[in-house]
């Protein structure tokens, strides 16, 4: 469990900006701050925001837990605190503190790349996240004045390679090597929830297909029926409306619910039987007999 | 292929016709025919009642285009000529060709 709880709390620290990266934000397209890296730990990253003007401040990226749940949290004084619950399901909804968060699915226009995580936050006003392993928030939509969304995106400027530090003893390699190992275990969940949200999705829509067999209620032998019942041939139409009873019954027990044309065929057979015991109590036309039989032998 | 078809459809047929029933017959107008096809009734199905009963119409080129469109084989049309035909009759109970009890096959 707690190596579970440990696995969960990777697939947070991957979401964290790679340490050492500068962060540019854009406003809409306008330049609008740079995050200088001032510290970074395994779940912590510091930086000094530099706005396009006004002072300085210190913006905090880090991973958090509580009660077995794992937070991204940005904090940036003198705004908004945002804690995105990195496992939620597509469509679930988490509550913290009077702000509700919903996971959602890409925009429309396709977001920032297959691997982006998108969160609605309803507090302190409307605003959509996108959150991408290495590099944190990325994106922040919120709504304009003119209608529409304005957007803040982050661009992520990796510092220039360093030279491979040597390891003073195999004990470092070790340790480098099992942070390796963990930034992958995380990378690997972040492909994972994507994953198994589109499965969910896939799923979700097979299962509507399937739900929606016909885009009426009549069925194709009703005509026949009809001839039958016109010439008097009620064993003919009994027989022809079971067949179709029993087919769609079949449907319904492959498909797990209720084929929508079953009542309108058990409603047209009640018709049919009701016009063959009438048609049978009458005199016959022609001297014919009429074909109808009513004691069931057609089950 | 066809052949055998043929042979597939002329086989219910020639049994149906055997086995004339002794009331009088009701024969099939092309209408229904056009439905029972198109309610997914089998043409080999159609084939044995029409047999029994006769066809009220005469099988023309027009015909066979409402049974192709209706997703008959040619074999069924085929088989349908020679088919008993009795002429259609009026509310009174007559045959609406004045020909009184009218049988006979025609190809």
């Amino acid at each position: 469990m707690a190596l579970l709880a440990g696995v969960f709390a990777q697939t947070c620290v991957s979401l964290l900006p790679l340490p050492n990266a500068e962060i540019e934000w854009f406003r809409d397209g306008r330049p609008f701050a740079r995050d200088v890296p001032v510290s970074a730990s395994a779940t912590e990253r510091v930086y000094r925001r530099q706005p396009e003007s006004g002072r300085a401040t210190e913006r905090v990226v880090s991973c958090t837990s509580a009660r077995d749940v794992s937070y991204l949290e940005d904090r940036v004084p003198g705004g908004a605190t945002v804690r995105l619950p990195v496992l939620l399901r597509i469509g679930a909804v988490s509550t913290d503190g009077g702000t509700s968060v919903r996971r959602i699915e890409a925009p429309a226009d396709g977001g920032r790349g297959a691997r982006t995580l998108w969160f609605s936050v309803s507090s302190p006003g409307v605003a959509i996240y996108g959150v991408a392993p290495g590099n944190g928030i990325i994106e922040v939509r919120t709504p304009s004045s003119s209608g529409g969304f304005s957007v803040l995106r982050a661009v992520r400027r990796d510092p220039a390679p360093a030279p491979v530090p040597v390891p003073d003893s195999a004990l470092a390699g070790v340790e480098a090597f099992n942070r390796e190992l963990l930034e992958r275990i995380g990378r690997l969940q972040i492909t994972q929830l994507t994953l198994r949200d589109s499965i969910a999705a896939l799923t979700a829509r097979l299962d509507s297909a399937r739900r929606v067999p016909y885009s009426t209620t009549d069925v194709v032998e009703f005509g026949a029926v009809d001839v039958y019942v016109e010439r008097g041939e009620y064993d003919a139409a009994t027989e022809l409306l079971l067949s179709v009873m029993r087919r769609l019954q079949a449907w319904s027990d492959s498909a797990g619910t209720r084929h929508r044309a079953l009542d309108a065929v058990d409603a047209r057979l009640h018709q049919v039987l009701v016009q063959c015991a009438a048609a049978a109590a009458a005199p016959p036309r022609r001297g014919r007999p009429v074909a109808c039989t009513l004691d069931g032998s057609h089950e | 292929m066809n052949r055998l078809a043929g042979m597939l459809f002329a086989l219910p047929l020639a049994a149906g016709c055997a086995s004339q029933p002794a009331y009088e017959p009701n024969p099939y107008s092309a209408d229904q025919i056009v439905r029972l096809l198109r309610g997914a009734v089998a043409p080999e199905r159609i084939l044995y009642d029409a047999g029994r009963e006769c066809i009220s119409f005469r099988v023309t080129s027009d015909v066979q285009a409402l049974f192709a469109a209706a997703g008959a084989p040619a074999s069924f049309t085929d088989a349908l000529r020679s088919t008993c035909y009795r002429p259609p009759r009026d509310a009174a109970g007559y045959d609406a060709a004045g020909a009184g009890r009218a049988s006979g096959r025609r190809g």
